[in-house]
């Protein structure tokens, strides 16, 4: 094993600083470190970054994954821009995003102010709280789809001992999306409440002793003391539940399979369905093109806003 | 920190070197699939009884159809198998969509099984593109007699004129009915025969009873034989255009529109297709359509829950009519001579009178052959259970095959589409079907 032998000969400039090393064995200690790092680097390029540029790659062309690839420029994305079906999932998508991630961190938010005391009730009702977020979504949307069912489900059924008329929870197209959202949302409650209240518990005590001693209110309180010290926290937990909301797949497969209607069509689904459905893989391609911009931008504002976090102090 | 070191890239050795193994073992195996071709290669006859050639048969679905794919392919290894140096191995991939999706990646990887089952109406997406072969030369050599195959079976065989695959487990729509139900509203426990007769009892259901006369959910395969009841296709002759916004479509669809708005027919959106079974079971509805295949089982549940079931044609407008469904088997493209000949072997022997025999008494499915009802086994469920010579009746006059246009999977959505619009939610039958069949006809043409 020659690389064995090279190592052993190899200097240790931590150990030995005045050793001052051979022109080679800088080389060596540059190497070092991407010799590390590269079975996680070929892991990361043969099932990351590969896909990526095969995605983008794929995007410009026809392909049923049977047939001769057929080059076609620019035109799956013009056809993207034409296509009204398309428009009203992106439409979908961001109400979908946008009603999840504000719901869920409202809520959030509001049961860790009610929890963040360490009680015993507190800790089993957090404990609980928290069991949605480790159940498989699978299995919360069978559960879910029978809750909401139009004739038989529990929903409806205790409405109707209220005296409300049922509601076609997922069957009316102006409600299908609205009840995925009370799905997603029920599910990441949980989860931001535990978040939110470690990030209150690391609000430092004194800065509320001095709120008291200067009397102010609670309200007063809140929005100058603890809002703006787990803000960080809410941003992570905001840009997190983007990211998760825009992949959203599950709960649309399980329930509605994008229906009535195109109503709860998501972009993911619709291009799981335009792919291996419809065996249009390069205008499958060219949507999850436009997905992972949206996500980059996610992604990079969430960057951005960590670096702020960092020098918060 | 020597060790540190030392340690570190001796670890990182194990790991490049378990990786390069992991690299043998996957060419390993690419070697050793390809087997029958080595065989094939030193010009070894099939007969040869140390040299078997091995081939693979993918199916979807479990329960019953699993069994009797298992079965089956036993008593072919068994028997002719055996004989002729041929081991069939059937293996499960999922529902047809998956058996689909898996073929299109083996093909691309380039290790397809030999034999595989096909749902019907994607014959000639994957004929067209070179997955699966013409067998056309195998029927001509061994004078196979294709003729005794229902009509209405074969038409989603055949693609350009050449056949691509035989049927295997096919079914037909068939409607249901609870008799009891419908003795108690005072009608004839028989079923409707008629569109102007299902309309007549889904009301006198519903108003006597105070139940659903009719339930069923949107559902694109029924809703091509109430196109082919008005003498029409859902599609025209060339696949070219739909007929969708056509006065027949118009009028089908303002039919149970009318019913819906009655209150004498529920229909469930496409996605909701589990919603049937519960009011059937609670006797919420009288009829029902379903596939042929799902008699066991429909039987089954009435004896549980304590009435009696018949079965129907699914009533005519002008004519009878419906679509056939399920799936064929097909022969993959680039195998070796060798299991091309084994393959073809197999699909012969499954698709014989006895075999067919065998599948659609353990499954419920047709029998595909013709001359399968003069099977002794056959004549003694019929004689048991006649409402399953309903099914092959109506197979036999009426039925038709479905379309084949490469891009009908989305077409079929834009049909749930139609359905969902009109009939669950009440939207106008004239400027949705419009809207609709523009939508399709430009899937269509594109």
């Amino acid at each position: 094993m020659p690389q064995l032998d090279q190592i052993e000969a190899m200097p240790e400039p931590m150990a030995e600083p005045l050793n001052i090393p051979k022109a080679k064995s800088k080389i060596k200690d540059k190497m070092l470190p991407y010799l590390m790092i590269t079975p996680a680097m070929i892991i990361m390029a043969v099932f990351v970054i590969y896909p990526i540029f095969y995605m983008i790659y794929l995007s410009f062309f026809d392909w049923n994954m049977m047939s001769e690839m057929k080059y076609v420029g620019t035109r799956n994305y013009q056809r993207l821009i034409e296509d009204a079906d398309f428009r009203q999932v992106i439409g979908n998508t961001f109400k979908y995003v946008g009603w999840t991630v504000a719901l869920s961190v409202f809520f959030g938010l509001l049961s860790a102010l009610y929890l963040k005391a360490n009680t015993k009730i507190n800790t089993f009702l957090q404990g609980a709280m928290f069991i949605p977020h480790v159940v498989s979504l699978v299995s919360i949307s069978f559960i879910w789809m029978w809750l909401m069912e139009g004739q038989y489900g529990l929903l409806n059924y205790l409405l109707s001992v209220v005296g409300i008329d049922p509601i076609r929870w997922l069957e009316d197209p102006q409600i299908a999306l609205n009840s995925i959202i009370i799905i997603s949302v029920w599910k990441s409650i949980g989860y931001n409440t535990i978040i939110i209240i470690s990030a209150l518990h690391a609000v430092p005590e004194y800065l509320y002793q001095a709120a008291s001693l200067d009397k102010a209110s609670k309200i007063t309180t809140f929005f100058k003391i603890t809002l703006p010290m787990i803000s960080p926290s809410l941003f992570f937990l905001v840009l997190m539940n983007l990211i998760s909301a825009f992949k959203v797949f599950e709960p649309i497969n399980i329930i509605t399979k994008g229906g009535p209607m195109n109503s709860t069509n998501t972009l993911v689904h619709m291009i799981y369905e335009e792919g291996f459905q419809f065996y249009k893989i390069g205008y499958a391609s060219s949507m999850g093109v436009v997905l992972m911009v949206i996500l980059s931008i996610c992604t990079l504002v969430y960057f951005k806003m960590l670096s702020k976090r960092v020098h918060y102090r | 920190m020597k060790s540190l070191v030392k340690k570190l890239m001796s670890t990182m050795l194990v790991t490049a070197m378990g990786v390069s193994l992991v690299g043998c073992g996957s060419s390993d195996t690419g070697n050793s699939t390809p087997t029958p071709s080595q065989s094939a290669d030193a010009g070894t006859p099939a007969t040869s009884s140390n040299d078997v050639v091995e081939i693979e048969f993918w199916y979807a679905w479990t329960d019953k159809i699993q069994e009797n794919n298992i079965n089956l392919a036993e008593q072919f290894n068994a028997t002719v198998g055996k004989e002729k140096g041929i081991k069939v191995t059937p293996v499960y991939q999922g529902t047809y969509d998956d058996v689909h999706q898996k073929l299109q990646a083996s093909f691309i990887a380039k290790q397809p099984p030999a034999l595989s089952i096909m749902e019907i109406a994607s014959t000639k997406l994957f004929a067209e593109n070179g997955i699966i072969q013409s067998i056309e030369p195998f029927i001509e050599r061994d004078n196979l007699d294709v003729d005794d195959f229902y009509d209405g079976l074969v038409e989603n065989c055949i693609v350009n004129g050449e056949y691509y695959g035989l049927p295997y487990l096919r079914s037909t729509p068939i409607l249901y009915v609870n008799s009891t139900l419908l003795e108690e509203a005072g009608l004839d426990p028989a079923g409707p025969q008629t569109w102007d007769e299902l309309a007549e009892f889904s009301r006198t259901i519903n108003s006597e009873l105070g139940i659903n006369g009719l339930t069923m959910y949107s559902y694109d395969w029924v809703f091509e034989s109430f196109f082919l009841q008005h003498g029409t296709s859902v599609l025209n002759a060339d696949e070219t255009a739909t007929n969708l916004n056509s006065e027949e479509g118009k009028e089908i669809f303002t039919f149970f529109q009318d019913l819906v708005n009655d209150g004498a027919v529920k229909v469930y959106a496409g996605a909701d297709s589990s919603k049937v079974m519960p009011d059937v079971m609670n006797q919420n509805t009288a009829m029902w359509f379903s596939s042929t295949g799902d008699l066991t089982n429909n039987l089954a549940v009435a004896a549980e829950n304590g009435f009696e079931i018949n079965t129907a044609f699914i009533p005519a407008a002008q004519t009878y009519g419906v679509p056939t469904g399920g799936g064929n088997i097909v022969m993959t493209k680039g195998l070796s001579p060798a299991e091309e000949e084994a393959a073809w072997e197999y699909m012969k022997w499954l698709t014989d009178t006895d075999q067919t025999v065998y599948a659609s008494i353990y499954t419920g499915y047709v029998t595909v052959r013709e001359s399968a009802i003069e099977d002794p086994q056959i004549q003694a469920l019929f004689d048991s259970t006649p409402q399953a010579q309903v099914a092959l009746n109506q197979l036999e006059d009426y039925g038709h095959g479905r379309p084949m246009h490469p891009r009908y999977a989305e077409v079929r959505k834009e049909f749930v589409n139609a359905m969902d619009a009109i009939w669950v939610n009440g939207g106008d039958v004239n400027t949705t079907l419009d809207e609709i069949a523009a939508k399709v006809n430009r899937i269509l043409t594109e």
